[in-house]
């Protein structure tokens, strides 16, 4: 999961490392905040979740407080990336001479956690746009019992060209930084541009967090953040209810426990030539409310006019599935056509396949084309 | 033991007083596997499962007492760290892990000591545990329904392999085998490892391997399958025919690293020259045509 960057650079704060000195706008009268808080120019960042903040309009550069009025409500209207702008943060402009960009992961591929540094960094152009340069990207594997050790740190300073009098600084950051990944069960920080300003002082100008999701059971400030994820309604919703949700062009909804099995039966839509429309995976329990309020949503969404099913495994999920959708089907006035595939005991889906004209319950994947082809019979 | 435990193998399930340990332990005893012990911390000297199975506080005393050569991992997300690499440290040949949601660090660290000891055999996790129908299922029930046969799965995801294994029967094939390397990735055993197990099973003709998204750790072995797997091979790949970012539903949604890795992982295995199906119904034409 990602956090926002001001919660990001909050967390920097709370370890030590250094960062600008900024104030969270709410609304565009708080300018006046900042006004007094901080001295022009000020970047202006609008806080959502894109890489291509710069491109889409995300972040402007602003030399007095006039222009900071001018520019801030069209900041706030603006939609970036499908996301609305709830907040700006508004940060001092650092003139730097050297800038760097550090990161620690872990490597899902080769399950390692890793330094990377370069001298690649992102600066932002007079015209507010990113500018990004990349050199000299070298890995550094971390051994995750010993941590970050002096010698790795000593290697990365000399494979990245920091000068002798920087090097204490340089070590005792990448520390804190090292750190605040290790403490909070973070995926992956970049600090991206780490740089060195005119007097000699290191900041943290781009920070980006990824947290594991499959920490949250250690870390207890983790929820707060979560909260103030800003995403569209429809994810929003899904996410608290530990789902997640995907929305494509097509008009068949998938849901099922994991995403290869959406994959796997999106791939059998394709041969039969049939588009996914919403792909919901469900995580956690499954209970009848969820159940409901998922099938519900996907009616107001109206995107699909066809639910696939799937649940193989757990029979506790099957009951709840089964009762969630039967107390959907109650209600509902619209004709949405269900395929279920469900394993162990399907009495009971059985019962509702001859009660109800648009229900399907197959016995295998291989049973969806069949369904879909009768479907388009009853259609016609 | 060609597929690291079998009928006779002394088994220990870690966590056995939780709701999942519990019922599986009753499965278990029911499918004639040996179990011989349990593992909760705090209950030590007790008799679990209607006073049939003793119970000990650590893996430790637990190991000392019975000397199992299968930890069955099933205790809740919080412990499962802790657990893991109690039992690896217990010099226990076959751990499988049927634990879900640890997260990335305890992996890397997990895998990191796993490492340095070869001798364990390390499944999962979030494995769903090994069948040979006919044998022995260490496993849900629902494979229960499935035929012996001779074509064997290696998987990383359960409702994937089940569906491969329906579709196998439905068409007149049976399941030798299927293993659960988890869908969080292969952490312990190796691909080339499994297969090569495969390989040699006399009860196996064909093997499917059915991958997953992420986990693109085995990604560099795929080159050696042709060369050193004398079986057929078939592999597929969910989201195979969506490669595009916005459209795969087995990228991450918020990460491009994942789609990157998948990206790697479906050209790993094209450049090998593995058979790559296009859906998973395909599984039956491409069997007939062997």
């Amino acid at each position: 999961m990602n956090i926002l960057e001001f919660q990001a650079k909050n967390l920097c704060r709370d370890y030590g490392i250094p960062v600008p000195h900024s104030v969270l706008l709410p609304n565009t009268k708080s300018i006046q905040v900042a006004n007094i808080k901080l001295n022009f120019p000020l970047i202006l960042k609008s806080q959502v979740r894109s890489k291509n903040r710069a491109r889409s309009g995300g972040i402007c550069l602003v030399r007095s407080l006039d222009e900071a009025i001018q520019v801030l409500p069209v900041m706030f209207d603006r939609k970036i990336n499908n996301q609305n702008v709830g907040l700006i943060l508004a940060e001092e402009l650092i003139q730097f001479t050297s800038g760097y960009a550090i990161s620690f992961e872990y490597d899902q591929q080769d399950l390692q956690v890793k330094l990377v540094t370069s001298q690649s960094f992102t600066s932002l152009a007079e015209n507010g746009n990113q500018i990004q340069q990349i050199e000299n990207r070298v890995c550094y594997p971390i051994d995750p019992f010993l941590g970050l050790l002096d010698a790795t740190i000593i290697e990365a300073a000399s494979a990245m060209g920091i000068e002798h009098e920087n090097r204490i600084f340089f070590r005792n950051i990448l520390k804190q930084i090292w750190k605040l990944f290790d403490e909070k069960d973070i995926e992956r920080i970049a600090i991206d541009p780490l740089v060195i300003s005119e007097d000699k002082k290191y900041y943290a100008l781009g920070v980006d967090i990824a947290f594991d999701d499959y920490a949250i059971f250690r870390q207890a400030g983790f929820c707060q953040l979560y909260e103030l994820r800003s995403v569209e309604d429809i994810q929003s919703l899904m996410a608290r209810l530990d789902c997640e949700y995907t929305s494509y062009e097509g008009n068949i909804c998938v849901l099922s426990r994991t995403k290869e099995m959406c994959a796997t039966i999106n791939d059998i839509l394709l041969s039969l030539d049939q588009k996914i429309s919403e792909m919901i995976t469900i995580d956690g329990e499954i209970s009848i409310e969820k159940m409901t309020v998922i099938l519900n949503k996907i009616e107001e969404q109206a995107k699909s006019d066809t639910i696939i099913i799937h649940s193989v495994g757990d029979q506790s999920d099957n009951s709840a599935i089964l009762k969630g959708l039967k107390s959907y089907l109650l209600k509902t006035k619209k004709e949405t056509n269900i395929i279920l595939r469900m394993d162990g005991s399907v009495g009971n889906a059985k019962e509702m396949e001859n009660k109800y004209r648009n229900f399907f319950c197959i016995k295998s994947l291989q049973d969806i084309s069949n369904s879909l082809r009768q479907i388009a019979e009853d259609r016609e | 033991m060609r597929f690291f435990i079998d009928k006779k193998s002394r088994i220990i399930v870690h966590g056995i007083n939780n709701e999942i340990g519990k019922s599986i332990t009753k499965e278990y005893l029911k499918k004639n596997l040996n179990l011989v012990g349990g593992v909760e911390p705090g209950k030590g000297g007790s008799w679990g499962v209607d006073g049939r199975i003793p119970v000990f506080d650590s893996m430790q005393t637990a190991g000392k007492a019975l000397s199992p050569d299968t930890v069955i991992i099933t205790v809740r997300t919080f412990y499962a760290y802790q657990a893991i690499i109690e039992s690896i440290n217990s010099e226990v040949k076959t751990i499988i892990c049927f634990t879900q949601g640890i997260p990335l660090k305890d992996l890397v660290k997990i895998r990191s000591l796993l490492n340095s000891r070869q001798n364990t055999n390390f499944i999962g996790p979030n494995s769903f545990g090994i069948i040979r129908p006919g044998n022995f299922i260490l496993g849900a029930n629902h494979w229960l329904e499935i035929r012996k046969g001779r074509i064997g799965i290696i998987a990383y995801c359960d409702q994937m392999a089940t569906e491969a294994a329906h579709i196998l029967v439905e068409n007149g094939f049976g399941l030798s085998t299927a293993l659960g390397l988890g869908r969080c990735g292969n952490v312990g055993v190796r691909l080339l490892d499994l297969l090569q197990r495969f390989d040699q099973d006399p009860e196996t003709d064909s093997i499917i391997l059915l991958e997953n998204a992420a986990g693109t750790y085995d990604q560099e072995t795929y080159a050696f399958i042709s060369e050193i797997i004398s079986k057929p091979v078939v592999s597929y790949l969910p989201g195979i025919n969506n490669p595009d970012e916005k459209l795969n539903p087995s990228s991450g949604s918020n990460d491009r690293r994942f789609f990157e890795q998948y990206l790697l992982k479906m050209n790993a295995i094209k450049n090998a020259g593995i058979p790559m199906l296009n859906n998973l119904l395909e599984i039956s034409d491409y069997l007939n045509n062997l």
